[in-house]
């Protein structure tokens, strides 16, 4: 018999993906995120993300000429990381002005990507090493540059997309405690000034915070120096650009899942032990003179379940952790390829996050995180093998 | 519904339902091995490996288990399934008399789930009627092999390569039982198989029943080919080609006519994990790709080398296009 009826596929011994298709398909994820980030930083956040683009293939397109490292450059890894690092760098920087002057902050973002390009090559060329080359770029350019990438401005939601955000007061509003989206009497502004979080529990859980009365307690940082944690959850919190919105960053990593592209263990379990840890290391649950720290700060009077479990997610929203956790954590030359490895991987990022954030830098705690945790894969990809079903 | 290749071939009548089958014990096991390789009922392919093998081997072990496989080796051919419509009789019967030959109290036929009403319904019948259980599974490729086969229905660790019966296990396939059945129901003798054939460059598959001894160019010419280069043995992606002189017989039934795909240079390892998460035995392809270059059978071992079934799954999914398979062919070459 013969079945006219057959497909006239070609052959199946191949899936038709590439390596260059493989990164491509991680984009549409990238673009959750960022819609959220242009939304609430407006064209600057466009600007500042096209800025970084630009310089990353320029870079690359110089850089693999050079040696046969060079030769070994894929414009395609590359430029999903250059893209990760934007969402990593704030929109402010995108601003005018000449290069000399200190106050002119955009040469930031074309030497952030130049320098993620000069990293891969140094790396080997490639995106797969063990060392993060965005994590790596982002600490380099938080140690040179570090005030300057604290974001402190957000549009208001009646200038989403369209305001300028540097046309903003040029302090924050002692009246501005309500959530953003309630934020729409008119104003000459286009933009909020708001305190950076991840700057504010910085300064809070390293001792560093000074009270301006005689004591602050944990209950009082939460209810009256930070914005509400629904701008944290949905938008309106000054953040760095792909760290606009939680929601968005959740449909972006789940997309990925979706495709297959990365594994859930990673983000799932970073982000659980991240907040079981967060819950349990020492905090400091009240500031007088000096900082008064407490292990499992939920069992001290005063404090209680429902304060520790509010600062958790506070210093899980604050920092990048979902960032990292769904798009850095889970590339494939940072993390193991053996799912015992993930796991492994996933306990330890989740647990150096949770005390990076604490004692260092809610805004750098991941990165520096995953940095670390990055050296561990090659070792735990030597140590955990698969075990064959036969 | 079969076309005839070669002399004498033409597809056999299905056997009445009310023909009875002989009676066994396995004490019987002995002459039924002899009675068997006379009368050419030998197989040896993936979906029935060596089944003298298996049968001789069931002489010094206890098996438990009876399978005979419909898994399709290829689901747009439904090679196994087209048999088991027409010769469900000869299927049943085959089953029962193995369970019988070997004490063999459990005698399952597996299908896919999936499969279209009109090729389950006879073999539920005849299985319903010889009190044998009907298991479905959801296919996917390998599951045709016996070993992911053995671990999904019995949970049994089977090495690549050796005997089900060394798990206490007769496995079949359908051409086998049909061969088998009709032995034991009518004392007919093996003198031709059934071949199936996707020719993906004219869109169309070709059914047909194939003499014994028939070449496999006599076959192609039959079906309008004449380029043994472009014809695969068994699944496209176990990347088997045959020899110039191959015979239909014993071996594979299912052929692809393709085109090799256009030669493409392998990136270096992105290390996406792909080829691990879709192993279906759980090795590990890239270390077994370091273990080629530096010629390391240690790390080869550890990575899983026995295990491997060669199912080519690693180099489908691998977007480096790395030569995995070809890899772990050329260590199992070189190291046993």
């Amino acid at each position: 018999m013969s079945d006219v009826g057959a497909s006239r596929r070609r052959p199946i011994q191949h899936s038709g993906i590439t390596a260059g298709r493989y990164h491509a398909m991680h984009l549409p994820a990238a673009l959750f995120p960022l819609m959220a980030g242009f939304a609430v930083f407006g064209w600057r956040a466009i600007g500042a993300v096209a800025a970084v683009v630009v310089a990353v293939v320029a870079a690359t397109l110089v850089w693999r000429r050079v040696g046969a490292t060079g030769g070994r450059m894929r414009l395609a890894p590359i430029l999903w990381s250059g893209l990760l690092l934007a969402m990593a760098l704030p929109a402010h920087l995108f601003r005018a002005g000449d290069p000399t002057d200190p106050g002119a902050l955009w040469p930031i973002l074309p030497a952030a990507g130049i320098l993620l390009v000069l990293i891969i090559w140094i790396l080997g060329g490639t995106t797969v090493s063990a060392a993060n080359p965005v994590a790596l770029t982002l600490l380099l350019t938080m140690a040179l540059f570090g005030q300057s990438l604290v974001p402190r401005h957000v549009l208001r939601p009646t200038k989403l997309f369209t305001g300028d955000l540097l046309n903003a007061p040029t302090a924050p509003d002692a009246a501005d405690r309500g959530p953003w989206v309630a934020r729409r009497s008119p104003s000459r502004f286009d933009a909020l000034h708001r305190e950076s979080p991840a700057h504010r529990l910085t300064l809070y859980t390293s001792g560093t915070e000074s009270p301006q009365r005689a004591w602050l307690s944990l209950d009082g940082l939460l209810r009256d120096a930070l914005p509400p944690l629904e701008d944290l959850v949905t938008a309106g919190a000054p953040t760095p650009i792909g760290q606009a919105s939680a929601v968005a960053l959740l449909v972006g990593g789940l997309f990925l899942i979706y495709r297959g592209l990365i594994d859930y263990r990673i983000p799932l379990l970073a982000c659980v032990v991240a907040f079981i840890a967060l819950l349990m290391l020492p905090i400091p649950v009240v500031i007088r003179d000096v900082p008064e720290w407490r292990w499992a700060a939920w069992h001290v009077r005063g404090v209680g379940w429902a304060t520790a479990i509010t600062f958790a997610n506070y210093e899980l929203l604050a920092g990048p952790l979902l960032f990292t956790a769904f798009f850095l954590a889970t590339a494939p030359g940072s993390r193991p390829m053996t799912r015992r490895g993930r796991t492994l991987f996933a306990v330890a990022l989740g647990l150096a996050t949770a005390a990076a954030q604490l004692y260092l830098s809610v805004s750098a705690g991941a990165y520096l995180a995953l940095a670390a945790c990055a050296m561990l894969t090659p070792i735990l990809d030597r140590r955990l093998r698969p075990r064959p079903l036969v | 519904m079969f076309v005839a290749v070669g002399d004498g071939s033409a597809p056999p009548d299905a056997v009445d339902p009310s023909v009875t089958p002989p009676d066994a014990s396995p004490a019987d096991l002995p002459a039924w091995i002899e009675r068997l390789t006379e009368a050419r009922v030998i197989a040896d392919r993936v979906t029935c490996p060596d089944l003298t093998g298996q049968l001789q081997s069931a002489m010094r072990r206890p098996i438990d288990t009876v399978i005979c496989t419909l898994l399709p080796t290829d689901q747009h051919l439904r090679l196994e399934a087209s048999l088991a419509a027409t010769y469900s009789v000869e299927i049943a019967a085959a089953v029962n008399l193995l369970g019988r030959l070997t004490g063999a109290p459990q005698r399952w036929i597996v299908h896919e789930s999936d499969a279209p009403p009109p090729f389950l319904r006879p073999i539920r019948r005849s299985a319903d009627a010889s009190d044998l259980r009907l298991v479905g599974l959801d296919h996917d490729y390998p599951l045709d092999h016996p070993v992911p086969l053995l671990r999904t229905l019995l949970n049994r660790r089977l090495l690549p390569g050796r005997s089900p019966a060394e798990r206490g296990v007769i496995l079949i396939d359908a051409p086998a039982a049909m061969a088998i059945g009709r032995l034991a129901l009518l004392g007919q003798l093996t003198t031709s198989v059934p071949v199936a054939i996707r020719d993906h460059e004219r869109g169309v598959n070709h059914h047909l029943w194939v003499s014994i001894g028939t070449p496999l160019r006599q076959v192609l010419a039959a079906v309008g080919w004449a380029d043994l280069s472009l014809v695969h043995i068994g699944y496209p992606l176990r990347e088997i080609s045959p020899a110039p002189d191959a015979l239909i017989g014993t071996g594979e039934l299912v052929f692809h006519i393709a085109r090799p795909d256009p030669p493409a240079a392998p990136d270096a390892c992105i290390r996406c994990g792909w080829c691990i998460d879709g192993c279906p035995v759980r090795i590990h392809p890239p270390a077994l790709l370091d273990a080629r270059q530096f010629d390391d059978p240690d790390l080869a071992e550890r990575a899983g080398l026995r295990a491997c079934i060669e199912c080519g799954i690693c180099s489908f999914v691998c977007p480096a296009r790395l030569p995995l398979l070809q890899s772990i062919r050329e260590l199992r070459h070189r190291h046993g």
